[in-house]
């Protein structure tokens, strides 16, 4: 490991001997060191060559070129570049080099900017300026290099001072000015010149500048004849034929910026030099990768403007130049063609440089069309017809469905009105008729016929016994309960003579159980509170019925009219349900049967329970008949007639019992009919279908 | 013109307007239900009032002893409470009162179902076997056999315990299935049975209106 040398820059580890890196090319030995060929440094009493570039020699262009002489002077004069020399000071120090590349500028004091005018003043001047630093360089070629180490004790004061105040002035390298007249009056060569390319080294900014042919050993390694580059020479065109624009305003600034200018003038910033500059820097890691791939592409291929003999060569570009291309110039794919990569930059400072930028952000490749795709679907039939499916379903979503309804609803009033003419016509007529075409039911036609029992129950009542009666229908179905209910209490009361107690446990039974007594009963006679009384109205619903069924006397004290019906004659002082013979419930509903089977039976003892009930109810309170928990059960018209023929005296029953046998016929024959016409319209439709 | 012709002719006419109905709903429909309505409520409200208000709270507040006047204090209370439902601002006060009736009730119609309905009715289909009360055992037995099969199995069509089968569908067991469906045929019959009562009532409510017409115009 210790013949190898570690890049700054990438990192990869070198042979000793390598003066570049074998990974990123970037320089790896300081150029203070013995350099080969043209960059060998000027021996003492060594006149120095003149170079030719590109462009010529300088010299010769400031001398033949008068029209572009006072632009380039005075582009070159310190007041004007002063900007652009503490710019570049500026950005150098930041970058952490700078107190060693420019300990000698640094060190200078600070000349006041206004002695600079004078310098570019006239033409004249500007020639022995350039004159004077060519004469220059040669003097400073004569400095000794080879001395031998000078003792500390043998070192100047300045010197001491100098080491010294190295490591305060290495923490504020920049706070310090710049000054052109630091320049050593033994050589006319500016000192700025010798400080590019030095390695970092202590500076004395305080210390007095001393001539050269005083400079110790210790600096002389470090003095700028080790750049071996004429700064006339290889200054590269970019920077000096960009005329500056004296229109634009140019930033103010002091003598002490003003004062760097010709430095940077005269170019002599070399690609090594900067390239020693940039191999120190703390380089982030895409500008350093990007500068490998970009260096050989620069000097590989020369731009067709370098050979055609253009004013810019790309070979003298400042490698740091290089080092900032950009990197999606090295992200070109290969397959871009020469489209891309023949593109040479004509302005700015990466003019001459081919494939270099991209043609469009983002490394696009402007020359290729973008590869076409076709926006036809490829689906397949079936998928096809899905599709064309699914977009009928979508549209019938849409599409309004005209409405059929009113030829349905014309239909069924039609078929109202018919239904109702023939009910009309033939119960209506059969009924005005007065006939008797329809015999009543006969007794025991059917097992267990419930009106047998509940004649049997009404036979066993005892005479004169108090009987509660409920009535507990609405006015709805008043006619049929009156019609149900009316032979089996003119058998009752014929037969039995009991005394009624009445009670209801909705608002209207007072009303019906008076019209009923009233109208329906009107042959029997009974008069109110002589043979029946009127409890009136339960409240409570099946709570009320429970605390009846309990205690009849305290839940409802007084009759209908407020008189006290318990201590009547009608009751005979009866306080208890069981204290009654019978309890009859007239219903319409299984729902009320039911409250007052469930509630009123456990306390009923031994009065016998009777339901009267409509058709619609008595098929659901049958099972309580068949279970004993009630003894008797007239349902309908049916059972009514029944009664009738048992009592043996035609009533209501007889007289509606034609046009309720020919109502049920008619109801039978419509919806045979009906079932046969669906049938039929079904028959058809199924035709149909299967005829498509 | 005497009471009973003017009741004979309101009734007639009233009649008149609810069978207007045939033809759709009309005014005269609509007016004869309102009367209805109105009347219905009207009498119940002075039914309330003379047979349960006045009997039961009036009358032993105005001359009831003072044991009578305090036992009706709470009544009182949650009648008044329960009349706070009338204002929404006011109604939560009528909860309690509302929480009463309802409990009460529930409690009282699931004892009376109980006691009343559920226990006597199975009890009764089992006793349907017992042969000593049967002059034809044999007859009972078939008859009895019937009733038990239609109970068994008109309950076992409200089982709707199922399983998730191999194709993925949630189906009952296929005994269960069958069970259910010769239950499904006596639910069929059973309301059948009520299709044709509810008729039956209706047919019979339509002869008595053409009685009433006979009667009122001496036809009848």
């Amino acid at each position: 490991m210790a013949d190898m040398i570690k890049c700054s820059v990438c990192g990869e580890n070198n042979p000793a001997d390598n003066e570049f890196c074998k990974n990123c090319q970037s320089r790896l030995q300081s150029l203070s060191g013995p350099s080969k060929g043209d960059n060998a440094p000027l021996q003492a009493g060594q006149v120095p060559t003149k170079k030719v570039t590109s462009e010529g020699d300088f010299s010769e262009t400031l001398a033949d070129d008068k029209s572009s002489a006072p632009s380039t002077l005075t582009w070159m004069t310190p007041q004007e570049s002063a900007p652009e020399k503490d710019g570049l000071a500026f950005w150098l120090a930041e970058t952490g080099q700078s107190p060693a590349s420019f300990s000698d500028e640094t060190a200078a004091p600070v000349q006041p900017a206004a002695s600079t005018p004078e310098a570019s003043s006239s033409n004249a001047d500007k020639s022995d300026w350039l004159h004077d630093l060519q004469s220059g360089a040669s003097t400073f070629d004569e400095t000794p290099v080879d001395q031998t180490p000078i003792s500390s004790d043998e070192r100047p004061d300045w010197l001491k001072n100098m080491d010294a105040g190295a490591a305060s002035f290495e923490q504020k390298p920049v706070e310090q000015p710049v000054s052109q007249s630091q320049s050593a009056p033994a050589s006319d060569v500016p000192d700025w010149l010798r400080t590019f390319g030095e390695p970092p080294a202590p500076s004395t900014p305080s210390a007095p500048a001393a001539p050269s042919g005083e400079m110790p050993q210790v600096v002389q390694p470090l003095e700028p004849a080790d750049v071996g580059i004429s700064p006339a020479v290889d200054m590269p065109d970019w920077l000096s034929s960009p005329e500056p624009d004296e229109s634009e305003p140019q930033p103010q600034e002091s003598g002490q910026a003003s004062s760097a200018a010709p430095a940077f003038a005269d170019g002599s910033l070399s690609s090594g030099d900067v390239d020693a500059i940039f191999g120190s820097l703390q380089m982030p890691d895409w500008l350093s990768s990007a500068a490998a791939p970009s260096q050989p592409l620069a000097s590989e291929s020369p731009p067709p403007a370098a050979q055609s003999g253009a004013s810019i060569a790309p070979a003298d570009l400042p490698s740091w130049v290089q080092a900032m291309r950009p990197v999606e110039a090295t992200l070109l794919d290969t397959n871009s063609g020469e489209s891309v990569d023949s593109v040479v930059e004509m302005n700015g400072p990466l003019a001459g440089l081919q494939g270099v930028l991209p043609a469009m952000p983002g490394g696009m490749k402007p020359s290729y069309r973008p590869e076409s795709h076709s926006i036809k679907l490829n689906a397949s039939e079936e998928q096809l017809a899905h599709s064309a499916l699914l977009e009928q379903i979508l549209a019938e979503e849409t599409t309004p469905v005209p409405m059929k309804s009113p030829s349905t609803i014309l239909s069924q009033r039609v078929l109202r009105w018919v239904i109702t003419a023939f009910l009309f016509l033939f119960v209506g007529g059969i009924f005005f008729a007065k006939t008797e075409i329809f015999a009543l039911p006969s007794r025991g036609q059917l097992l267990n016929d419930e009106t047998e029992a509940t004649i049997s129950v009404m036979d066993s009542i005892p005479e004169g016994a108090p009987v509660l009666v409920v009535f507990d229908y609405e006015p709805s179905l008043a006619g049929e309960l009156e019609a149900v209910g009316a032979p089996l209490f003119n058998r009752l009361l014929l037969l039995k003579h009991p005394n009624l107690a009445i009670v209801s446990t909705s608002p209207t039974g007072s009303a019906l159980a008076e019209r009923f007594m009233s109208t329906t009963l009107k042959g029997r006679n009974y008069q109110r509170d002589v043979q029946y009384v009127d409890l009136g109205y339960l409240a409570g619903g099946l709570a009320g019925v429970y605390d009846f069924a309990q205690n009849p006397t305290k839940v409802m004290p007084f009759g209908a009219d407020g008189s006290a019906v318990w201590n009547s004659s009608v009751l005979q002082g009866k306080t208890r349900l069981a204290e009654f013979s019978a309890v009859i419930v007239l219903t319409d509903s299984a729902e009320a049967g039911r409250v007052w089977i469930e509630q009123a039976g456990p306390f009923r003892g031994n009065a016998s329970f009777v339901v009267i009930s409509s058709a619609q109810a008595g098929p659901m309170l049958m099972p309580y008949l068949q279970s004993a928990q009630i003894n008797g059960l007239v349902a309908g018209l049916n059972s009514a007639a029944k009664v009738e023929q048992a009592n043996g005296q035609p009533g209501l029953a007889r007289r509606y019992w034609d046009a309720y046998s020919l109502g049920l016929l008619v109801a039978v024959a419509f919806m045979f009919l009906g079932g046969l016409w669906n049938f039929f319209l079904g028959l058809q439709a199924r035709r149909a279908q299967e005829a498509k | 013109m005497s009471p009973d012709l003017i009741v004979g002719v309101v009734a007639f006419l009233l009649t008149l307007m609810i069978f207007s109905y045939l033809i759709g709903d009309n005014p005269l429909f609509r007016v004869a239900v309102y009367i209805f309505v109105g009347v219905s409520a009207g009498y119940v409200a002075a039914v309330a009032f003379q047979q349960v208000l006045w009997p039961d709270l009036g009358y032993p507040l105005v001359y009831g002893t003072a044991s009578q006047r305090a036992l009706l204090a709470v009544p009182l209370l949650l009648s008044g409470l329960l009349l706070m439902k009338v204002w929404s601002p006011f109604s939560r006060l009528g909860t309690p009162s509302m929480a009463v009736l309802v409990g009460v009730s529930a409690a009282v119609a699931i004892g009376g179902v109980v006691t009343g309905t559920l226990i006597p009715q199975i009890g009764a289909t089992i006793n349907l076997f017992d042969l000593r009360a049967s002059t034809s055992p044999a007859t009972t037995l078939l008859n009895d056999g019937f009733i038990l099969v239609g109970v068994v199995t008109t309950l076992v069509y409200f089982h709707f315990g199922a399983r998730t089968t191999a194709d993925g569908s949630v189906r009952r067991l296929g005994l269960i299935e069958w069970i259910a469906f010769i239950g499904s045929i006596f639910l069929a019959l059973a309301l059948g049975v009520l299709f044709a009562g509810v008729y039956s009532a209706a047919l019979t409510a339509l002869i008595e209106r053409f009685h009433f017409f006979g009667t009122f115009f001496g036809l009848g």
